[in-house]
């Protein structure tokens, strides 16, 4: 127990310290590669919780996938940061409000007597042979196998009309095709053409 | 404990559907149109047909999340037709053009968004449904590329963007009170009746925007304008009649003393009127339809409102879907034949008498005259308010149908109208022929066939 509150105050540790880097460093690469860690190490702390599969799809999706596409369009985009970050002073009397009262907000719903950490009981530990990929699996393709589906077609459905939409022949753009292009002959494109020579000379 | 080999079977319409569109994508993938929309007519027909033995049940699936009742497989039964004769419009007017074969499968998956709405008995579903049927919905907007249609579908997605953030909103308040997505768990008596009414404010945003009910229905007019004229014509009816159709499986759960009729009455008073006023200063027919349907939505609420009161609410909901359906799908039709503009119509009646003899038969039902099919759709839902203790709602309703002859005369007028140049008169494709026709024998057909019903009023 003791080995795993270590375990957790490491990783909160290293979570705090990236989030804040991603909104203080100045190169907008390393904010994003801060930003994978905080990822990272938010699914270390899901694993303690014992939420294995979400915690591989949050690398596997986030990290792998999202936070890749970020850094490219970052890198391509090529913003310059500097002038983003002026006018702190000039937006503090409105950051700050907000601020404090989202901090209100979260002490209201820690604190309170139907939210606070005593009116939430642990969950009972489960074995070692306990798998939550197979739990989440058995819902999902049983119970709601029909919204899951329906919104896999909505995902179809999104890239069909995406594709519907944009990719269109043009009239005037430029193209080769192939099956033409090997299938030439001779006759479509040498023209022998019999000439009289010039005797004049 | 829920069991798939009992599940499955009762969604087989919904899975044939899937199929529809996933077939004509995969016949667009290989460039054939045409064999793409063979495959999603011949499998919304098999849908529909598969439908027909689901009437009898009154039940729900998957934990009871989806409902398999009469509103829910009569919503089948209306749109998955309707889908086809739009299919067949959308030929008409799309054929050749670039991807065409995607806009049969965005047809499929957007009506299966809209059967979702209908038979949703869970607040997921309501969200899933709204986004399924919106988002095949821009891309159907926006399909010519032109100004025109890319403007029409920036308005309708910002829209609907908002009134679905706004919905979603709502619902998460239904979530904690009731601690379950379920909407049966909103008849649990001692929820709190704040919480509850937020979250219907929420829905009748979400769900008012998807059926254009006022004040949400400003991107419909603009929406269908920009729109190809079979997208319109759908869009007037599919996602509509699947909104409406929710709203109603919403209203059955919730508790009686919530104030939620009122609420809804309200709504229903300022759509019709709305609608209507809007409608009679429009000179381009497809703005005036598209007013005349959101008029015609707030019709729909006042069986909405009796739902739980009368037991008429349900019969006269699924009649005025299926007559709506029939007689919106045929006078777009008959737009889509003969031009957008109230000049277009000049003269048409003359040069062609079946077809302005069809429009004017359309026309009138959409006023609600018997004995077509719009006036006993609109009768049962008189019927139904009024059964409701809603009399006034009924009373301003006739007013609305007295005020909407002006609105639908216009055209009637214009039709035997002396037309002012050469009778430039386009002649219609076999396709636009066949729907109208189809739309018609719906018409007469649900009118007549439906005249017993109205026994038990008279």
């Amino acid at each position: 127990m003791a080995f795993e509150k270590l375990v957790f105050y490491i990783l909160a540790a290293i979570l705090v310290y990236a989030a804040t880097r991603v909104i203080t460093v100045r190169n907008p690469v390393h904010a994003v590669l801060h930003l994978v860690l905080a990822f990272f190490t938010c699914s270390g702390l899901w694993l303690l919780l014992e939420a294995e599969f979400l915690a591989i799809t949050l690398v596997l999706v986030y990290v792998g996938a999202v936070m890749v596409l970020f850094l490219f369009v970052v890198m391509m985009l090529d913003i310059n940061l500097a002038p983003m970050k002026e006018g702190f002073v000039r937006y503090l009397p409105v950051g700050l409000p907000v601020a404090l009262l989202m901090l209100l907000e979260m002490y209201l719903v820690v604190r309170a007597k139907y939210f606070g950490v005593e009116q939430m009981p642990l969950p009972p530990r489960h074995g070692a042979d306990y798998s939550n990929t197979a739990e989440l699996g058995g819902v999902l393709y049983t119970d709601y196998v029909y919204p899951f589906e329906i919104a896999a077609v909505i995902l179809l459905v999104a890239i069909v009309a995406a594709i519907a939409l944009t990719m269109r022949r043009r009239p005037d753009s430029k193209y080769q095709n192939p099956a033409q292009q090997i299938s030439v002959r001779r006759q479509d494109r040498v023209r022998l053409v019999r000439m009289e020579a010039d005797k004049n000379e | 404990m829920i069991t798939m080999a009992r599940d499955l079977p009762l969604l087989w319409p919904e899975i044939l559907v899937l199929l529809a569109g996933a077939g004509a994508l995969a016949c667009e993938m290989l460039r054939l149109p045409r064999t793409a929309l063979a495959v999603a007519t011949a499998l919304l027909l098999a849908a529909t047909a598969l439908s027909l033995p689901l009437l009898s049940l009154d039940t729900t699936v998957f934990g009871g999340t989806f409902r398999v009742d009469a509103l829910s497989v009569w919503a089948k039964l209306i749109l998955l037709p309707a889908t086809v004769l739009a299919l067949l419009l959308a030929r008409a007017e799309l054929a050749g053009s670039d991807r065409e074969g995607t806009v049969y499968a965005l047809l499929c998956f957007t009506s299966f968004g809209a059967l979702v709405l209908a038979g949703s008995g869970d607040t997921m579903f309501l969200v899933l449904g709204v986004l399924l049927s919106g988002l095949g919905a821009f891309a159907l907007v926006a399909y010519p590329r032109d100004d025109a249609a890319t403007e029409a579908a920036m308005k309708f997605f910002v829209f609907a963007s908002v009134a679905g953030a706004v919905m979603v909103f709502g619902l998460s308040y239904w979530f904690g009170a009731t601690g379950t997505t379920l909407l049966d768990d909103l008849a649990t008596p001692g929820l709190p009746p704040a919480a509850i009414a937020i979250g219907l404010a929420g829905m009748i945003v979400g769900l008012g925007y998807k059926a254009s009910l006022a004040p949400f229905h400003f991107w419909a007019p603009d929406a269908y304008e920009g729109a190809p004229v079979s997208v319109a014509a759908y869009l007037s009816v599919v996602p509509k009649i699947g909104a409406l159709f929710a709203l109603a499986q919403v209203a059955r759960d919730l508790p009686p003393g919530s104030g939620w009729s009122g609420a809804v009455a309200a709504v229903a008073v300022l759509t019709m009127t709305w609608g209507y006023l809007a409608a009679l200063v429009q000179d381009n027919l497809v703005r005036l339809l598209a007013y005349s349907s959101i008029a015609q939505a707030g019709y729909f609420l006042l069986g909405i409102v009796a739902v739980g009161a009368s037991p008429l609410a349900l019969l006269s909901l699924v009649l005025f879907g299926a007559a709506y359906a029939a007689m919106n799908l045929g006078a777009f039709a008959i737009i889509q034949r003969s031009g957008r503009t109230l000049e277009s119509f000049a003269g048409l009646g003359r040069a062609r008498p079946a077809v302005g003899v069809a429009m004017v038969l359309f026309l009138l039902s959409l006023t609600g005259i018997p004995p077509l099919a719009g006036f006993v759709g609109k009768l049962l839902l008189f019927g139904a308010a009024i059964d409701a203790n809603h009399t006034w709602l009924a009373v301003i309703a006739i007013v609305n149908s007295v005020l909407s002859l002006a609105v639908y005369l216009r055209i009637v007028v214009a039709l035997y109208r002396q037309p002012a140049g050469a009778p430039g008169v386009p002649a219609g494709g076999a396709l636009v022929t066949l729907v109208w026709v189809a739309a018609l024998a719906a018409t007469l057909l649900i009118g007549l066939a439906a005249q017993p019903l109205l026994a038990p009023l008279v």
